[in-house]
């Protein structure tokens, strides 16, 4: 199965942990695409260093894109907040709402939006 | 693929970015709608001028050039004394709208 999970939420909100352990777990079986839209773009900055008790989301991201997850950011929600994609975690993709968004709702089987 | 707004203009970016999404979709040729419930329903108040955000109502009309109905909770607007433009599709309950939409993403 194909599932697609879409993010707005921004670092330190729990449906980030929500979103990144429900990928954990599809992704043992099944095949994860996620993409990031408005607060939710700043998830994937590399060198992100939280403090104490809250989870590292950028290392939790790695992981999943070493397990075979496919992440896809706004282009235009991560320019409105200045992240450059030179900023952003290996392997994360800065694509289009117009043409990425569709997209991802055309390929996945079930769609989840965390918020 | 129905595009559901809870939020109100303005306060947040959710509304706005919710508009932006069904006009994606609406771009890309997939049916799209959009539903405006609880504080949602303040997006359809006439005359909004913004001074740093985007205008709302403007993208309301460019989504209505692209064929997307945009539906209303009717209890939603009557709580709030709006009286909705007559493009607006008034409706009582959601089940119609959810059950024919495959794809739901809430705003």
């Amino acid at each position: 199965m194909n599932l697609g999970i879409i993010l707005t939420s921004g670092i330190a909100n729990s449906g980030v942990n929500t979103a990144l352990k429900l990928a954990d777990a599809a992704l043992k079986k099944h095949n994860v695409k996620i993409f990031c839209y408005e607060d939710g773009v700043a998830v994937t900055k590399k060198g992100q260093e939280p403090m104490r008790n809250f989870t590292n989301t950028g290392n939790e991201i790695e992981g999943l894109i070493n397990n075979g997850l496919d992440i896809i950011i706004c282009g235009s929600c991560a320019r409105a907040r200045g992240i450059k994609e030179n900023e952003l975690i290996n392997r994360v993709r800065t694509g289009k709402t117009g043409k990425d968004l569709p997209e991802l709702i055309d390929w996945a089987d079930k769609i989840v939006m965390v918020k | 693929m129905l595009i559901l707004i809870t939020k109100a203009p303005y306060g947040t970016e959710d509304a706005y970015a919710g508009f932006r999404a069904a006009l994606m979709t609406s771009a890309s040729g997939m049916k799209t709608d959009v539903l405006l419930m609880d504080d949602g329903v303040f997006n359809l108040v006439e005359k909004q001028n913004p001074a740093d955000f985007p205008s709302n109502l403007k993208e309301i009309k460019i989504l209505r050039g692209l064929d997307v109905e945009i539906y209303c909770m009717k209890n939603d607007l009557e709580k709030r004394n709006i009286k909705p433009p007559d493009y607006v599709k008034i409706v009582d309950k959601i089940s119609e709208l959810v059950l024919k939409n495959e794809v739901i993403l809430t705003f």
